[in-house]
């Protein structure tokens, strides 16, 4: 049984890891927590639900289009938020109310549209399971491993192998010095929101399809939160690493300590980590930003 | 001309029902039920079931000679909103008895008001302390026509033991949740009582999504069933996932899983078909023809949800209520409302009695129902509570 909680929890952790990937490359590069990823999951989850209900195409393909979606979204946010705010001067305290304003805006406009209801997509995508020994894989879970993987490691070539990574790795490490050499880091950054809504939106249709989608769905970007937290803010290691822990966190106490409290429980480990560890587990102590 | 237009706009503005042009003026009977919102469905087709009684009623003549005026308000699924409903029937439209809700916070939340108003309401609340709010104490004006969550429990439980021969019951039961919690105490505890076992009792918190964790502790204990006293969306949530973890048990559930959104949240009919659930009626049963024919007649399209039945029954019970108090006296329809012995309803098995002691229905029985692998839902049996 052990090993069948530890699989559930990794399926849930690999979730988390996903969201907070996203979650960390606007903070490595702007120092910023920027809850309107918390808008681009919803969105994600409901533009992949509408396009596969009304438009009648096979899941994936709506996965893919809302993904598309979700990253010019945050691209769009990007423009009208944080950009202005930038050429203004004004501190990153601004834009994480920005930002938080973005998500209470959609899910607001989404609780509207869908009248607070709770749905299901129509039919089955990545159903069933597969056993290994006793052990029960869902396909679904099996599928967002997979998922996380490769966009992970699509997100590593991307910041390791080309021209963009290389000018997104410079500019969290100074934007000035960046601007200095003659980078557009109006384009970096919006570069950079437009890959962080892309993972939100995938993580979204995900949850989604595994879930259910409702318009209060975005409420995981406070999972990825923690998870980065835990990790080290703006590490991507530690990012995944901290998703991973809670995922297994939550299930394991659930499982074996209490299930109501649960969400308590797992809080409460989480305070003694970070008292430990202040940096998280992956971070380097750094000084602050901007 | 005028007076046309005026009751047109009267119509439009507050969902009054029926006019009469006779000279005695109209009962003004209040409903409070959910017009917009997440469960708005259940809320119309409960207003469309109670504008429908009143007109029948109306059209042979009323009660006691008079029209029933009825007047629908919106309670948006907010206890806050309810009581606000509840004020205006009382206070401005001089309502002298009130129907609804089936929403057991909001009819929590309305109960006090009407201890203080002194105007009776009567509804479908599942949960007993609407009316009992602690043992030995009976809230005067609040009225109940449902079985309570306790009874509906304890019927699922009676059903798994006695007819399919169940011994080893898992419960799952959303924590935030009184419609589940009091369901899952109810079956437990009668299971246990009737020589079972309950193997795992799980309390999770609300809003959780994934019951894997859970699933993985109860399927350790082997039961043969598993009661989910669940909204459809986390029940179909919970099943999906029981058979993504190879748990493949009876379920037993409330009547919310009779909702379509079940089938959906479960993945589809193949994980849905063979549970069992609680349902108040039986649409099909040929008694219920009369019923869907007005009911076409009236809306142009069949019956949606069950929810239909309650304003019917609501309106038939109000009205049975004042013809007894023979004046129109919140009071003394107060005390009628406590006597109802007898009365035709739709639901149950097609007779109401009011228990004086509770304001709960006396032995009111419930239905159970299966999905079958077509996606039909087929009835199974009438099930009595024991008191």
């Amino acid at each position: 049984m052990l090993f069948q909680q530890i699989v559930n929890g990794i399926s849930v952790g690999s979730m988390y890891a996903l969201l907070a990937v996203g979650f960390s490359l606007v903070y490595n590069i702007l120092g910023i927590a920027n809850f309107s990823h918390g808008a681009m999951i919803a969105l994600g989850a409901f533009f992949s639900y509408w396009i596969a209900r009304y438009l009648a195409v096979p899941v994936p393909v709506a996965i893919l289009a809302s993904i598309a979606f979700t990253g010019l979204s945050s691209a769009l946010v990007e423009l009208v938020t944080l950009r202005i705010l930038r050429k203004r001067g004004q501190g990153s305290l601004y834009f994480f109310i920005a930002s938080l304003t973005v998500f209470n805006l959609v899910t607001a406009v989404l609780v509207y549209i869908s009248r607070g209801n709770i749905v299901s997509y129509p039919r089955a995508f990545l159903s069933g399971t597969f056993t290994i020994g006793n052990l029960y894989i869902p396909w679904i879970d099996a599928g967002m491993l997979l998922i996380s993987i490769v966009c992970l490691a699509v997100l590593s070539y991307v910041m390791f192998k080309t021209r963009f990574g290389l000018a997104v790795r410079a500019a969290s490490f100074s934007i000035k010095a960046a601007q200095l050499m003659g980078m557009d880091i109006d384009a970096i950054i919006q570069g950079v929101f437009f890959v962080s809504g892309t993972l939100a939106g995938v993580t979204g249709a995900l949850l989604g399809v595994k879930y259910a989608v409702y318009p209060y769905i975005g409420n995981f970007v406070y999972m990825a939160l923690f998870a980065c937290v835990v990790g080290g803010l703006g590490n991507l290691t530690g990012a995944v690493l901290g998703g991973l822990l809670i995922g297994l966190l939550e299930t394991l106490v659930s499982a074996y300590i209490s299930s109501a409290i649960s969400p308590a429980l797992t809080f409460a480990f989480l305070v003694v980590i970070l008292l430990l560890r202040p940096q998280g587990l992956a971070g380097r102590a750094t000084e602050e930003k901007i | 001309m005028k007076r046309i237009a005026l009751l047109l706009i009267c119509t439009l503005l507050i969902g009054v029902v029926s006019f009469s042009a006779s000279a005695a003026d109209p009962i003004v009977v209040g409903f409070i039920t959910a017009l917009t919102g997440s469960t708005s469905l259940w809320g119309t087709q409960e207003r469309n079931g109670a504008v429908l009684a009143a007109d029948e009623i109306n059209a042979k003549g009323g009660v006691l000679g008079r029209q029933i005026k009825l007047i629908v308000y919106d309670h948006k699924g907010q206890p806050a909103e309810g009581v606000s409903a509840y004020r205006r029937l009382v206070d401005q439209d001089k309502a002298v008895v009130v129907g609804g809700t089936h929403f057991s916070n909001i009819s929590l939340a309305i109960a006090p008001v009407a201890e203080q108003k002194r105007v009776p309401i009567i509804g479908q609340a599942i949960e007993p302390k609407v009316t009992v709010p602690e043992p030995g104490k009976v809230n005067r004006y609040t009225f109940l026509a449902q079985p309570s969550s306790a009874q509906q429990g304890q019927m699922m439980a009676r059903f798994g033991y006695e007819n399919l021969g169940l011994r080893k019951a898992a419960v799952l039961a959303d924590k935030s949740n009184s419609y589940s919690t009091s369901q899952a105490e109810a079956f437990a505890e009668t299971f246990k009582a009737l020589g079972g076992e309950v193997v795992s009792y799980i309390e999770y918190a609300g809003g959780t999504m994934d019951f894997k964790a859970f699933i993985t502790q109860i399927k350790s204990k082997s039961p043969d069933v598993m009661f989910l006293p669940q909204y459809a969306q986390a029940g179909g949530l919970q099943v999906r996932q029981s058979k993504e973890l190879g748990l493949n048990v009876t379920i037993l559930g409330s009547n919310s899983l009779s909702d379509q959104n079940y089938i959906d949240a479960c993945g589809g009919i193949q994980n849905a078909a063979g549970t069992y659930h609680l349902f108040n009626v039986n649409f099909d049963d040929p008694k219920f023809a009369p019923f869907h024919k007005a009911y076409e007649a009236k809306y142009g399209e069949p019956v949606q949800t069950y929810h239909t039945v309650f304003g019917y029954d609501d309106i038939y019970l109000i009205a049975d209520a004042i013809t007894r108090a023979g004046k129109v006296d919140p009071e003394a329809i107060r005390d009628a409302l406590e006597t109802i012995k007898g009365v035709p309803v739709l639901a149950g098995d097609g007779m109401f009695t009011m228990n004086p002691a509770t304001h709960q229905p006396v032995s009111m029985p419930s239905w159970i129902f299966r999905w079958a692998a077509d996606g039909s839902r087929v009835p199974e049996r009438l099930i009595y509570p024991v008191e």
